[in-house]
């Protein structure tokens, strides 16, 4: 807990207690980071004293502050990127500020409305989850072969959706998703489905593309131009989907949308995670670890990537089905 | 007489009891669409074949073929004019009966659509020009509802969810005042941040409904001047789209016929006068001492063509593809030609050989799809792809009134393929092993495109869908089912 020494104030501390508890908590496999972070703010909301708008927006800014300075320190989100995490948290903001504005600028109404609608936010990610699958559903045929990188709820739901309430038959090939390997446990939600699932490694989707109709991945950010930042190979697959003329889908909550615009990969905001395992299987034996505190060797464990907008053939969110170019109008209606 | 309350055949036809000629009217239409009177002229417009070769079974042999050719006389009819018609009939329908509110009218033009559709299912135009009405009906109730604001009703009901007060709360700085009424028990902060009724969720119209039956109806002090709808017309009884309606399209408004009709009126004066405009833009596109490429039979760019020539006094070359089996090209040749037009027609095996010579390469549109795609005439794909090889543009004119689509391909169908009888191939074999198809459609993706010249101007097809937002409302049935 360095980072929470560092950002001593008590006010900042409470905060991040909260963020902590909610990601901790059981239910928060079913609940998103930016969901989260809107639960967090709304207790921000609960507890301040402050009588103006001016006043709850510098609180809610420090917190935002808060939250983001311990995702960039310290691994909380599960080797994710908090582009979601921000995202979040402006959608809020943004949202106070509109109820504000809306209620004829009285503040105590205004506080009153967003706390009582706040509590719908809890089932949030679950509806948008359920509104995309149903649009997104509608691109899977029968008989098809869907390609899908590592773990993502919104995929899984989309994918159930298909083969269980619309019981169309397909199978899914599922890149391993390493570093953290996602694509098991994204198999193992597959087969129950009684999907057929094949697992291969990340360097195959090259070797597994030929035989996908259509590639399916989730995103842990949506940028301005209507490329998505998500987990590591997301670039590579998607480059790999254009070169053989394969669909190459995106489905995300529309919550994830961000005001950014990244321009190639060094301009993500990096990710604090731990070192990557490297290690040589071809020695006989014990597996050998490289040691990877030798001096000449690097080992950048980059956990995300920027998939710019040509590679995207169409977006599945709650909003709808939104083409690449679309984001931006949703973005300027969501903040101008 | 009977209210419509669910958006079936049958109870539009209870509804329009009183009303026999509507009824006959509707009838006739139907029957004529059954009937394929109105075929796409693309394919149904096929001359016969001008040298049979002796001793070859053309189509005419064939007992399919035959029953082509004896209702040919009736498929002149082009997809505008059958667009046009139709909505006259709508017209005619919404003008002269006894519907309250929005929220019925809604129902009556959804059944209509969904008419329509079940009896021309294979063509988009109907169901793309209902739903265009749908969203007109939606805009008028919207605009009548916002500068009509009900004064206090806030204080009245701050405890109670805002959805409750139709006249929700006095006109805000930012965005029209429905967003919060919209947004009070939504999941979806997006959506309740967003000002255009277009992107409200369902669920999110869904939930008032819902609390409009459970609380607020027992709860609430009404508001004056709020029927609550009963009956048949009570929204709980009702089926399809009024299932998502919000309360307040249910009330009567005075002057929303007026405006309602008025807005039809632009509609088929936009489906009247759509050539006109895209026509204006001939001059733009068409240079002299060019040459241009089309495929097979399209009514829209022979005018356009004819407007560049007669009008504009340019003189180019057309080079027309055949487009087999139908021979659309050789109608359109003749047309051309006997305006005075420089015509060459080709097979359509040498569209590639002729391609580097061309300027422009100008393709018709079945149907426009949400990414910016075109569905055309199959063989169409095989141009673009060799006017991109050769690095010559693709144009495609089109009028938007009725073709542009909300679908995007893949969606649920596929991309309206069609199939008609194989028997213009006119092979020689009698074997049974020989399959024969014929596909109607070709899909055309946006990469291929550098321009829609439409009636609103020329548009990229990266911006399409921001049209389809403008002229569609999302909630409405995508495919009338």
């Amino acid at each position: 807990m360095s980072s929470l020494t560092e950002l001593s104030s008590p006010f900042i501390e409470i905060v991040l207690k909260d963020l902590l508890s909610f990601m901790s908590s059981p239910s928060h496999s079913d609940v998103a980071l930016p969901v989260a972070a809107m639960k967090v703010m709304l207790n921000v909301i609960k507890r301040s004293k402050a009588i103006t708008m001016t006043g709850l927006l510098q609180e809610l800014e420090t917190a935002k502050e808060g939250m983001l300075g311990l995702a960039a320190s310290k691994d909380i989100c599960g080797f994710r990127s908090h582009i979601p995490l921000q995202s979040g948290c402006e959608l809020f903001m943004r949202y106070v500020t509109r109820s504000f504005y809306e209620m004829s600028s009285d503040f105590e109404l205004c506080i009153k409305e967003v706390l009582l609608r706040g509590e719908t936010f809890a089932g949030m990610s679950l509806t948008a989850r359920q509104s995309i699958a149903e649009h997104g559903c509608e691109f899977i045929r029968e008989g098809q072969v869907i390609l899908t990188h590592g773990y993502s709820r919104v995929v899984a739901s989309l994918l159930k959706m298909a083969a269980e309430k619309q019981k169309k038959n397909f199978s899914v090939i599922v890149l391993e998703g390493r570093p953290e390997g996602g694509g098991a446990r994204a198999a193992a939600v597959y087969s129950e489905a009684n999907i057929p699932v094949t697992v291969v490694l990340d360097s195959a989707m090259g070797y597994a593309m030929e035989k996908a109709d259509l590639v399916i991945v989730g995103a842990e950010g949506v940028v301005e131009n209507g490329g998505v930042v998500n987990k590591i190979g997301t670039y590579a697959l998607g480059i790999t989907a254009k070169a053989l003329n394969t669909p190459f889908y995106v489905a995300a909550e529309s919550y994830k949308f961000a005001r950014l615009y990244p321009l190639n990969q060094a301009d993500l905001p990096r990710v604090e995670t731990g070192e990557l395992r490297f290690a040589d299987t071809t020695l006989p034996g014990k597996l050998e670890e490289i040691d990877v505190k030798k001096d000449l060797i690097t080992v950048d464990n980059c956990v995300i990537d920027y998939t710019p907008a040509n590679y995207i053939t169409l977006l599945f969110t709650d909003l709808g089905v939104l083409t690449p170019s679309a984001i931006s109008d949703e973005l300027i209606r969501l903040y101008a | 007489m009977p209210s419509i309350y669910s958006p079936t055949s049958a109870s539009l036809r209870d509804y329009l009891a009183s009303h026999s000629h509507l009824l006959l009217a509707l009838d006739t239409f139907l029957l004529s669409l059954r009937l394929g009177e109105f075929n796409n002229p693309s394919y149904s417009d096929t001359p016969s074949r001008p040298n049979e070769i002796p001793g070859s079974p053309s189509f005419r042999s064939t007992e399919s073929g035959e029953l082509k050719e004896e209702t040919k006389e009736g498929r002149k009819v082009s997809r505008s004019a059958l667009t046009l018609k139709a909505m006259e009939l709508v017209r005619s329908i919404v003008g002269t009966t006894k519907w309250t509110s929005s929220g019925e009218l809604l129902i009556i033009l959804e059944a209509l659509g969904r008419l329509f559709h079940s009896s021309y299912a294979k063509d988009p135009c109907l169901s793309n020009t209902i739903r265009r009405l749908m969203n007109l009906v939606r805009t008028v109730e919207e605009d009548l509802k916002t500068p009509q604001p009900t004064p206090g009703a806030l204080s009245v009901n701050t405890n109670l969810p805002l959805t409750t007060d139709p006249g929700g709360v006095p006109s805000g700085a930012l965005s029209p005042p429905n967003i919060i009424s919209r947004s009070t028990s939504t999941p979806s902060m997006t959506s309740a941040l967003i000002s255009q009724p277009q992107n409200a969720s369902t669920d999110l119209l869904y939930s008032n409904l819902e609390r409009f039956r459970s609380d607020s109806m027992a709860e609430s002090p009404e508001p004056a001047g709020v029927p609550v709808p009963d009956g048949p017309l009570n929204p709980s009884n009702v089926e399809g789209i009024a299932k998502k309606l919000p309360p307040y399209f249910f009330e009567y408004k005075a002057e929303f016929r007026q405006m309602v009709m008025e807005g039809f009126q632009e509609v088929i004066d936009d489906l009247e006068e759509g050539r006109r405009e895209i026509n204006e833009q001939a001059g733009l596109h068409i240079h002299s001492n060019e040459i241009i490429l089309t495929y097979s039979l399209s009514r829209t760019i022979e005018i356009f063509l004819l407007h560049a020539h007669q009008r504009e006094k340019r003189q180019f070359h057309v080079i027309i593809a055949e487009g087999a089996p139908h021979f659309g090209g050789h109608v359109m040749a003749n047309k051309l030609s006997s305006k005075g037009v420089r015509v060459t027609v080709i097979n359509d095996s040498a569209i590639t050989a002729l391609m580097p010579r061309v300027n422009l390469v100008l393709l018709p549109a079945h149907a426009i799809l949400a990414n910016g795609g075109v569905v055309a005439p199959s063989g169409s794909h095989l141009c673009a792809l060799s006017a991109l090889a050769n690095k010559v543009p693709t144009v495609v004119v089109s009028s938007l009134t009725f073709k542009l689509c909300p679908m995007y391909p893949h969606e649920g169908q596929d991309i309206m393929q069609d199939f008609v009888s194989p028997a213009f191939l006119g092979v020689g074999s009698e074997s049974d092993n020989v399959d024969l198809i014929c596909p109607v459609h070709d899909y055309i993706p946006p990469e291929l495109i550098k321009l829609f010249i439409t009636n609103v101007g020329g548009v990229l097809p990266s911006y399409v869908y921001r049209l389809l937002s403008e002229v569609y409302c999302v909630e409405d049935p995508i495919i009338f089912k």
